[in-house]
């Protein structure tokens, strides 16, 4: 019996303590007990092999959706060990979705030995990994963002590390907005994040993203990415309490109050016109009361354009051509046609100017044909030009065929100045599809095509193949003109490309006045070898 | 306490023990269950976007790893959430679905959904799908090919043959073609060898063999066999590329071994640049082979040993461009981007001018540079910028632990091109981080380019900053080019804060270039909005200073009123004032009324303001009717001399 008192005074906790370490662990990923996924005792090569058939049995599984559960079980569950082995083998895979789980899941159970193993990769192997270079200071600035963003200085001039400052800017501000946009503003570096702010960072708490971003200073957000984001936090914060974010805006200086006016009183707007032109008409005349006008045109327009156009008319002065550009725009939205006709409306003058240029622009995305046609019916006292312009462009870009066909047969008269821009190509294909096809067409749009595609040619183009090209020119005239051209750009960028156009080209090309000039240039120049200006010298005797 | 019987202990041993065994089972796993349920509220928390709160434990913690484990957890169980829906959609459901996912701003959190969607969407209906994002999301559409051809690459292919017009046929079996390259590049072989050649782009081949080479170098080598010309140059390539990075002594060989010249050079150009990048020299001892062959694929080597040199030796790199690399935009580029911030973490600024100075690689114009914005403001690029390219100032001399002392030893004698260059960035540094010091060594330098390179920097640490004070303090040495930068900054301030330019320009010695320009720009500004009290102020200023004001606010008046502006015009008695507010008028109406443009221009007298406005007027109207614009002119009473001028200044105005 003395043996059984020791016996159930150990074996009771005992008993528990075996009992607890027994207990299954919570179905989940978090929760769930860590499974080793490669036998410690195969060699490497056999365990790299497995997490290749792994993955390759994830890829192949009959149903999506199961393989990607299968996925995201293997990483959550893997530690930073077998992590390494899933990360390379999706990489030899090229499985960029493993990959990225993979660099996700290692990013944030060890950071540090994630980023020691990307800097073992071939620079240009890491080169095509900069999006995990991304997923790691991005994940790893939640945990430490000092530590990280100091590493990431560091990174960032390394192969496949560009932008990672960026990245941990990007992860800070999505936990405190305050510390993330300080560090940028400390930085003076806007350009960091390169990918916009994420609506559900800006989204958590708009009030408090608006208050935290308005440190970089109204002149800078313009750079970056930061500008949208901002807008819609401003306007979110409006939505939901208009009279809080009326209140901040109020305190803000100047500079700010006029990039800030214009998000509230345009959100308000879309509610309650009346309650916007109110606020509009009690403030002073200003510049951030000019901004304002145009945001709340825009919202009124869509319900009433006549009085919005009184209103227009009645209030708005130094903004007026931006408040015209939104008048048109919201009325656009509802139909191009009846934006049109409604465009004669509005008084001749620079606001009608900028009317026209912001409708030019709307009407080209939807239809540029349409665009173009509807520029050419304006009346001729209107100034056109600008919107034909940019019409013309974005036609070019979009349909180059039926853009070559309006360049050969339009009267000159309804040529922009700039047409064979808006459509030169880099390629050596096209470049020569272009000169032949320009070389049939009448001298006066001929030779501005040529001196384009020859603007372009003499930076990615061999010497012989710019011979080919000039051979392509119809007349001697021409091809001495685009020669010299050639010529000139390429001993200001490449002397010895220079040197061999010049070793190709037939006697008498360049006349001796050009040659002259040339020579005088070379002599001047202060960073060619000696050689080689002694060879351009040579050959421009 | 009551003593236990003791023959009751068998029966307490025999019941208890095992009795206990249960209670830890069971605590366990309610433990477990816990701290599940935690975390799964962490994931609601994190993914409702609320602050996560974490228990009072987080919050001993720290913000910092709740906030850590919250963003954790949320990037995984918020695609198991997209799972589940995904799982649970119908056919029908997957569009609404889709554009559900597309408007996930966070293109990492959005890839994995879209896959999965697009996965199941092809296995159910992959005509369907093709055509709703041929429709909605068309750049898309290579992401449902790739997962159908991934799924079944024979129907895909089949299916890009009958989509549509030739064209149509084309762009669509091209895409295809792109991405099975990189799912399976032998199915990609197979349905190449059909393919007409504008369904083929040479990338695609490229991406084949390199995929290829990856697990089989050997069975690539083979496939490369069966393929034309245009194919096998670009497969060369690609598997070059690809070999040399695990077994570039073998890959060299192979390529060196190839009979046909083109696709020699095209293979020797993947490998020796693979190579280079960890093993430049031995790339460098085999340049010798390459040839220049007109079709060969692939970059120039030279620009990957570049790469190689400098991540060991950075004046290796140097030596090497200098030498090799003749092309200037190429050269620029390499040393900015691969050569300088290496170098500048190794050696003092000084001893990197002399060496950029050996090397003949800096022109006598690099230096810290502006880039302007139309609306005025401006941003300085920090540090190097060698021609086209810039380099961060900061990753540059990030560590230099006393810039001043470093531009003081670089301005100290007569400096070189690539001396002025240094001390440039350099000052840029030092004004950054002590821009009190930086400050106080301009107010005390001497004039000259040390001088100039202080000037700069602090400008453009005024212009940052929208800094008037600094700019008041610097803006008696500013040089014509910076001036422009300075003006840019004044009117920029005066835009949005009239007032406040107009404060500034009253603390300015008159003779000050930046009193004018803040004045006219704060009144243009604040004429836009309340011309009246622009006026007035305009009116209490000396004589002397009135008619540019005066200016300025007929052109801002014109912009929104030029019928309003000309009968203020007309009001007012003949003198400078009445000149300048005419021309003011000018570049509004001569756009559209060039006749009245042309009454009013007669109608000033001083002959300066009327040159330049008659100038104005037909360089406007030239850009709608050159012809009735040169035929007015000539017609015009002016001297023949200020009509040459005129039309030189119409021809030198591009339209747009």
């Amino acid at each position: 019996m003395k043996i059984l008192l020791p016996v159930v005074c150990l074996g009771i906790p005992l008993g528990f303590a075996l009992g607890y370490s027994f207990a299954p662990p919570a179905t989940g990923s978090a929760g769930a007990g860590r499974k080793v996924l490669f036998d410690s005792k195969s060699s490497s090569a056999a365990q790299a092999a497995q997490a290749v058939k792994m993955l390759e049995e994830i890829r192949t599984a009959s149903n999506p959706v199961t393989g990607r559960r299968s996925l995201l079980d293997l990483v959550e569950n893997a530690d930073a060990g077998e992590l390494e082995r899933l990360f390379s083998a999706a990489r030899l895979s090229d499985d960029v979705s493993a990959r990225n789980a993979a660099a996700q899941r290692w990013a944030e159970v060890d950071p540090a030995g994630f980023y020691s193993h990307l800097k073992t990769l071939r620079p240009d192997e890491m080169e095509e990994l900069n999006e995990v270079a991304t997923i790691l200071f991005r994940t790893w600035a939640h945990r430490d963002p000092e530590k990280s963003f100091a590493e990431a200085k560091k990174a960032e001039s390394l192969p496949g590390f560009s932008g990672v400052r960026g990245a941990v800017v990007s992860g800070l501000l999505e936990d405190n907005p305050e510390k993330g946009f300080a560090m940028m503003a400390t930085e003076k570096n806007y350009w960091m994040i390169s990918n916009p702010i994420k609506k559900s960072v800006w989204e958590k708490d708009p009030a408090r993203f608006a208050k935290a971003a308005a440190v970089l200073g109204e002149q800078n957000f313009w750079y970056g990415n930061v500008s949208g984001p901002y807008s819609d936090a401003i306007s979110a914060w409006a939505a939901k309490d208009f009279a809080g974010s009326l209140e901040w805006a109020k305190s803000l200086k100047k500079e700010m109050r006029a990039f800030v006016m214009p998000k509230l009183l345009g959100k308000l707007a879309e509610t309650d016109p009346a309650q916007a032109l109110s606020i509009f008409a009690s403030l002073e005349p200003s510049p951030e009361r000019e901004a304002a006008g145009p945001a709340l045109v825009s919202q009124w327009a869509k319900k009433d354009p006549q009085a919005a156009l009184d209103w227009i008319e009645e209030t708005m002065t130094g903004g007026r051509g931006q408040a015209y550009t939104a008048w048109i725009s919201a009325i656009a939205d509802g139909g191009l046609d009846k934006a049109a006709e409604l465009l004669q409306s509005l008084p001749e003058g620079n606001g009608r100017d900028q009317a026209v240029r912001g409708l030019a622009m709307k009407w080209a995305e939807k239809d540029t044909a349409g665009a173009v046609n509807w520029i050419k019916a304006m009346p001729e006292e209107s100034d056109r030009r600008d919107a034909y312009g940019y019409v013309l462009g974005r036609w070019a870009m979009k349909d180059q065929n039926g853009y070559k066909n309006f360049i050969a047969t339009a009267p000159m008269g309804e040529l922009p100045e700039n047409y064979p821009y808006y459509f030169t190509s880099g390629d050596r294909e096209a470049q020569g599809k272009q000169v032949t096809w320009a070389a049939a067409l009448p001298e006066d749009r001929r030779d501005k095509i040529f001196e384009s595609v020859f603007h372009t040619a003499a930076w990615n183009r061999k010497p012989a193949e710019i011979m080919e090209l000039l051979n392509e020119a119809p007349d001697q005239k021409l091809r001495a003109t685009v020669a010299a051209q050639t010529v000139g750009n390429l001993i200001q960028e490449d002397a010895t490309r220079a040197q061999e156009l010049l070793g190709l080209l037939p006697a008498g090309t360049l006349s001796a006045e050009r040659r002259g000039e040339f020579r005088k240039s070379v002599e001047k120049s202060g960073n060619l070898p000696d050689a080689v200006k002694q060879g351009l010298l040579q050959k421009l005797q | 306490m009551p003593a236990v019987p003791s023959s009751l202990l068998p029966w307490i041993a025999a019941v208890g023990i095992p009795a206990s065994i249960a209670a830890g089972y069971y605590a366990g796993k309610a433990g477990e269950n816990r701290k599940e349920t935690e975390i799964d509220n962490m994931r609601i928390q994190a993914d409702s976007g609320l602050p996560v709160p974490g228990g009072s434990k987080a919050r001993e913690a720290g913000a910092k790893t709740a906030a850590a484990t919250a963003a954790e957890v949320a990037v995984f169980s918020r695609q198991r959430e997209w799972l589940k829906r995904i799982e649970k959609a119908e056919a029908d459901e997957l569009p609404a679905l889709f554009k559900e996912i597309m408007d996930i701003s966070d293109q990492y959190q959005r890839r994995a959904p879209r896959e999965i969607l697009l996965q199941k969407w092809v296995r159910l209906d992959a005509a369907g799908c093709l055509e709703y994002l041929e429709k909605n999301e068309s750049g898309i559409r290579s992401h449902a090919l790739a997962a159908w051809a991934r799924h079944d690459a024979g129907a895909a292919y089949a299916w890009t043959q009958t989509a549509g017009d030739a064209g149509k046929v084309n762009e669509l079996t091209r895409m295809l073609l792109e991405q099975l390259a990189s799912v399976d590049p032998k199915k990609f072989l197979a349905l190449a060898a059909s393919a007409k050649e504008e369904q083929l782009p040479g990338e695609a081949i490229q991406t084949a063999f390199r995929k290829f080479a990856k697990s089989d170098p050997a069975g690539a080598v083979e496939a490369l066999k069966s393929l034309g010309d245009k194919a096998r140059n670009n497969g060369s390539w690609g598997l070059g590329v690809e070999w040399a990075r695990t077994n570039p002594g073998a890959a060299f060989e192979w390529a060196k071994g190839i009979t046909n010249s083109v696709e020699r050079q095209s293979a020797l150009r993947g490998v020796l640049g693979s190579w280079a990048r960890t093993d430049p020299e031995s790339a460098i001892a085999q340049l010798g082979l390459l040839e220049k062959v007109q079709d060969a694929k692939g970059q120039d080597p030279k620009y990957a040993i570049v790469q190689g040199l400098a991540a060991k030796d950075p004046r290796k790199a140097l030596d090497f461009i200098s030498e090799n690399i003749t092309n200037e935009q190429e050269r620029m580029g390499l040393v900015g981007g691969q050569v300088i911030s290496k170098l500048a973490g190794t050696m003092k600024p000084a001893e990197l001018a002399a060496l950029l100075d050996k090397a003949k690689i800096v022109k006598e114009t690099g230096g810290p540079a502006f880039i302007e914005y139309e609306d005025g403001r401006i941003y300085r690029n920090q540090g190097f910028d060698l021609n086209m390219t810039m380099v961060s100032g900061g990753s540059v001399f990030q560590d230099l632990a006393d810039p001043g002392a470093s531009f003081r030893e670089l301005t100290a004698g007569t400096m070189s091109a690539a001396g002025k260059f240094t001390a440039a960035a350099v000052a840029g540094q030092w004004v950054e981080k002590n821009p009190a010091g930086a400050l106080a060594a301009y107010e005390t330098t001497a004039s000259g380019p040390s001088k100039d390179m202080l000037n700069m920097a602090l400008l453009s640490r005024a212009a940052g900053e929208n800094d008037l004070g600094l700019l008041a303090k610097i803006e008696g040495g500013l040089s014509k080019d910076a001036r422009g930068n300075a003006d840019d900054t004044i009117r920029n301030i005066a835009r949005t804060d009239p007032a406040k330019a107009l404060a500034w320009a009253d603390q300015l010695p008159p003779e000050s270039k930046s009193v004018s320009v803040a004045r006219t720009a704060a009144l243009g500004a604040w004429a836009s909005y309340d011309t009246g009290n622009a006026l007035a102020y305009a009116d209490q200023r000396p004589a002397a200073d009135q008619p540019e004001l005066y200016n300025a606010i007929s052109r801002s008046w014109a912009n929104s009123d030029s019928y309003g502006n000309s009968e203020w015009v007309a009001s007012l008695p003949e003198g400078p004032n009445r000149d300048q507010a005419a021309a003011g008028l000018i570049p509004q109406l001569a756009a559209r009324e060039p006749q009245s443009a042309m009454a009013w221009t007669r109608s000033i007298q001083d002959p300066a303001v009327q040159e330049a406005s008659y100038t104005s007027l037909f360089q406007t109207w030239s850009r709608r009717d050159k012809a009735a614009a040169l035929q007015a002119l000539h017609a015009e009473t002016l001297p023949p001399e200020t009509k040459t001028k005129i039309e030189a200044a119409m021809k030198t105005r591009s339209p747009f």
